[in-house]
């Protein structure tokens, strides 16, 4: 007999229809599966035919042929092991039809009969919702991440017996409950990152807070042990709460990877370390998956001891912090996946730390100073807006309660610029000051004339090159709309002339 | 034209051989004639010549010098020798004196008064303030010399050219392959804006290390004076040092913190009493007879929310975070009055963000 179930299929961040076909007819007992699977689907037989014995059926003396159609699509993954094992109950006609509507069904079954949790299934089912599909029956373990999907009846189920049951209408399983993102949810931020927390930094804190009014990438630079990481751990506490879209978009590609666990509601911080490779920073490998710049998509990416990543591996930055999106292409798949990120990128003034300082003797020669610095090129250094020096905390400062003001407080004033910037830029397309192109700033960066009386003494006297003139004009914006000023003004721009440590020629 | 001697001298200093080997490998032959015929069957000399006796012997079999002089009129270089009358005399007084130099530029330079600025290649922000104010007033009335390293010499050429002033960079490598590669557009400003590189190794020479103590007899030589911005305790300004003292030159240093490691070495000149101390521009001009018009100062009247943060420094420096604490400014309002100080030279911006009043100097 012939039984077809209906289940999803993943392409990057879509999914696709695919239909179990599952056929059993006299013969030798055998089993094949067709329709282009990977290994792990191709092994499915072993836990399909453990999982149906321990559930007390009976796995069919037959000929059976699964089909996973369409057959010139590449499908991957565990998630058509209940798909075949109901199909192959059904066919065997241990169960009669299914008498609800038929279900798009997704899950792993484990050897007991247990139904596993599976990699990237909020995307597949969003794009089945689009595509009309009404019911669905998938792992209680994904149950969490789908709470958001409106228009849809959603069953998570934990074994094969309970499905079986389910699907034949002897029990009755409730339904995922569908929340709504702007009544049910609570944002909580956790108090383990806060800024109340960093005792003194004040420079540093206040260069953060206007990058992320802003959106401007920022990189410090400070010897080792300075709490350059503690600052950058704060940042997503002081960024505005994510809204639903964005939650979306991030959940679908935390998904895709299997590191979702329930749903996102705080914005990603992703710390890849400087040994990372390039595949693994912008994705790809075989199946072209998201790499860590999509992973921290709406959020922020720090990149601790800039210097020491592989210079390929930055330089593939580039594109991503320009566009907002990374295209990766592998022999057989091409998927753009989203990489709108934050930059937050540390460190030291040379490589053993202490150069600059006044208390202890740096060891490096000019030459390896100026190697280590040169391993930023400027097209990258261009991307990113402001420079911050972070010094070490004296001793005083760790017992000084002053000034030391929470995350909600600094949230707050960075919400108000961010409605500024959104409200200006809206019917431009962009959102925050640092996606703004040369021509905003023509529109929006108006410089009255003691402020650009200002702008040419500073660049004589503070040395600073053609490359800083944007950046420069970009955060002043911002401070003035942090300002909550309508016109940039000259303590706006004096302000922002300070983030440009990295183009003060003769660094060394 | 250059004379057959002259063309002995291309020769020898493309090969890269020492002015201690050309000058003992002519003591040998009655002329270069007698040179040319009988280097070959010297074994004095190639004992002396070392690596460079088979270049140069197979360089005088091949007329190898005019091919380097077509090459030099294309790059327009020009060569000047121990042997012409146009070597400047200053150069040919010194202990070792170089036999030729190759010269990219304004040759004329080498007969103006000169006066080298030199320090490490690890500059800290004072270091380099010194390097730019000094060279802003002296480039009026010297032709500054220095090394084209990073740094200090860096800033001096810099300096110079955005004065308008002349300058001379000594070089330790060829005269076409400029070291360090950052330099190069410094280099190329430098030939353009009316200045001159020289080096006593051929054309396209590697740098090699032992070749930057070398030629700094050559900095020191050709300049009446040396003045020291900045020298940590090890540093290659110590070779030049010495050799300026050796050759009797004036030495200048500028003192600094002694608790400063970036300044250890100008302080230790100025405790042995080799160098004397200058503390601006103006004493080492008054030194040389010149008269300096004071130029009337600049004022800025600074506000009452800006005197707050100069009173406060004028104990010494504050980091960022102290001043938030003493003066009880926020931070936002900090940073502009620091920017506005900052830009009227009236504080300076310290590694580790830490401010300090800049004083003495005019």
């Amino acid at each position: 007999m012939l039984a077809l179930i209906k289940s999803y299929g993943l392409n990057g961040l879509d999914g696709f229809p695919v239909q179990a076909e599952i056929d059993m007819h006299t013969g030798l007992p055998s089993y094949d599966i067709v329709g282009l699977g990977d290994t792990a689907v191709k092994e499915s037989k072993e836990r399909v035919r453990s999982a149906m014995k321990n559930s007390g059926f009976f796995y069919p003396v037959a000929a059976t042929v699964v089909n996973l159609a369409p057959a010139n699509i590449r499908k991957e993954g565990s998630l058509y092991d209940l798909p075949i094992a109901i199909g192959m109950l059904i066919a065997s006609q241990q169960i009669s039809d299914v008498d609800i509507k038929k279900p798009v069904i997704l899950g792993e079954l484990s050897l007991n009969g247990e139904v596993r949790k599976v990699n990237g299934l909020l995307p597949m089912l969003i794009t089945a919702v689009q595509n009309g599909e009404k019911t669905f029956v998938i792992p209680e373990g994904n149950a969490d991440e789908v709470a958001f999907i409106e228009g849809a009846t959603i069953y998570p189920v934990q074994t094969l017996r309970q499905t079986v049951d389910f699907l034949t209408g002897h029990i009755e399983i409730s339904p995922v409950q569908i929340r709504n993102w702007e009544s049910d949810v609570e944002f909580k931020h956790s108090d383990d990152h806060d800024f109340k927390h960093i005792k003194g930094q004040f420079a540093a804190k206040r260069a953060i807070e206007i990058a992320v009014a802003g959106g401007h990438n920022i990189i410090m630079i400070g010897p080792p042990g300075a709490g350059k990481t503690m600052l950058a751990r704060a940042v997503p506490s002081i960024m505005p709460n994510l809204t639903f879209e964005e939650a979306l978009e991030v959940a679908k590609i935390h998904s895709v990877t299997g590191q979702l666990e329930g749903f996102i509601y705080e914005r990603p911080f992703r710390t890849p370390h400087h040994s990372s490779t390039m595949v693994a920073m912008t994705g790809g490998g075989n199946k072209a998956r998201p790499g860590e710049i999509s992973l921290a998509h709406n959020g922020v990416l720090f990149l601790d001891e800039l210097p020491e990543y592989n210079r390929q591996t930055l330089e593939t930055l580039r594109q991503p912090l320009e566009d907002g999106t990374i295209t990766v292409s592998r022999n057989a798949v091409s998927v753009t996946y989203p990489a709108d990120f934050m930059l937050i990128a540390s460190m030291n003034p040379c490589p053993c730390g202490n150069y600059g300082s006044h208390t202890a003797e740096c060891k490096c020669s000019a030459s390896q100073i100026h190697r280590y610095l040169n391993k930023l090129s400027g097209p990258l250094l261009d991307r990113i807006d402001i420079h911050i020096e972070v010094a070490s905390v004296s001793y005083d400062d760790l017992h000084e309660d002053r000034f030391a003001e929470s995350s909600a407080v600094i949230r707050e004033r960075v919400n108000k610029a961010r409605e500024i910037q959104r409200t200006r830029l809206a019917a431009y397309g962009r959102r925050c000051n640092a996606q703004m192109t040369s021509s905003d700033i023509k529109k929006f960066c108006i410089l009255d004339r003691a402020s650009t009386l200002l702008l040419e003494d500073s660049f004589h006297k503070l040395n600073l090159t053609a490359r800083a003139y944007t950046r420069v004009l970009k955060v002043a914006r911002t401070i003035a709309d942090l300002d909550g000023s309508e016109t940039i003004g000259e303590r706006h721009l004096a302000e922002s002339l300070q983030y440009r440590q990295l183009d003060r020629k003769y660094r060394v | 034209m250059y004379s057959t001697e002259e063309k002995i001298c291309i020769l020898f200093g493309e090969k890269c051989a020492t002015s201690y080997q050309f000058f003992q490998t002519l003591k040998m032959f009655e002329g270069v004639d007698d040179l040319i015929a009988n280097l070959a069957r010297n074994r004095e000399a190639e004992k002396i010549l070392e690596s460079c006796y088979l270049p140069i012997l197979r360089g005088l079999k091949n007329n190898e010098a005019d091919r380097i002089i077509e090459s030099m009129t294309r790059n327009e270089v020009v060569a000047v020798t121990y042997f012409s009358s146009s070597f400047p005399d200053r150069l040919r007084n010194i202990d070792d004196p170089p036999y030729v130099f190759f010269c990219k530029g304004n040759v004329r330079l080498l007969y103006t008064e000169c006066l080298s600025i030199i320090g490490t290649r690890k500059t800290s922000s004072y270091g380099r303030r010194i390097a730019k104010d000094f060279t802003a007033v002296l480039s009026e009335y010297f032709t500054i010399v220095s090394g084209l390293a990073f740094g200090i010499d860096s800033i001096a050429h810099e300096t110079t050219l955005q004065h308008g002033g002349n300058t001379i960079a000594v070089l330790g490598g060829g005269v076409l392959n400029i070291y360090p590669a950052e330099n190069k557009g410094l280099a190329d400003s430098i030939v353009a804006k009316n200045g001159l590189l020289i080096s006593e190794y051929g054309l396209y020479s590697d740098p090699s290390a032992y070749r930057f103590p070398y030629r700094n007899r050559v900095v020191s030589g050709l300049s009446r004076g040396v003045l020291v911005c900045q020298a940590p305790y090890k540093s290659g300004t110590n070779s030049t040092v010495d050799l300026a003292l050796d050759q009797g030159k004036d030495l200048f240093v500028v003192p600094g913190e002694i608790y400063d490691y970036g300044f250890v070495g100008n302080n230790r000149l100025i405790r042995t009493m080799q160098g004397s101390c200058v503390l601006s521009p103006k004493d080492i001009l008054e030194y040389y007879g010149y008269d300096r018009e004071e130029k009337p100062k600049e004022t800025y009247q600074i506000s009452i929310e800006e005197q707050v943060i100069v009173n406060a420094l004028a104990f010494g420096p504050l980091s960022f975070d102290e001043l938030v604490v003493t003066t009880g400014v926020s931070p936002a309002e900090l940073n502009f009055l620091l920017a506005n100080l900052e830009l009227r030279s009236i504080i300076a911006k310290l590694a580790g963000n830490v401010y300090k009043l800049y004083g003495g100097l005019e």
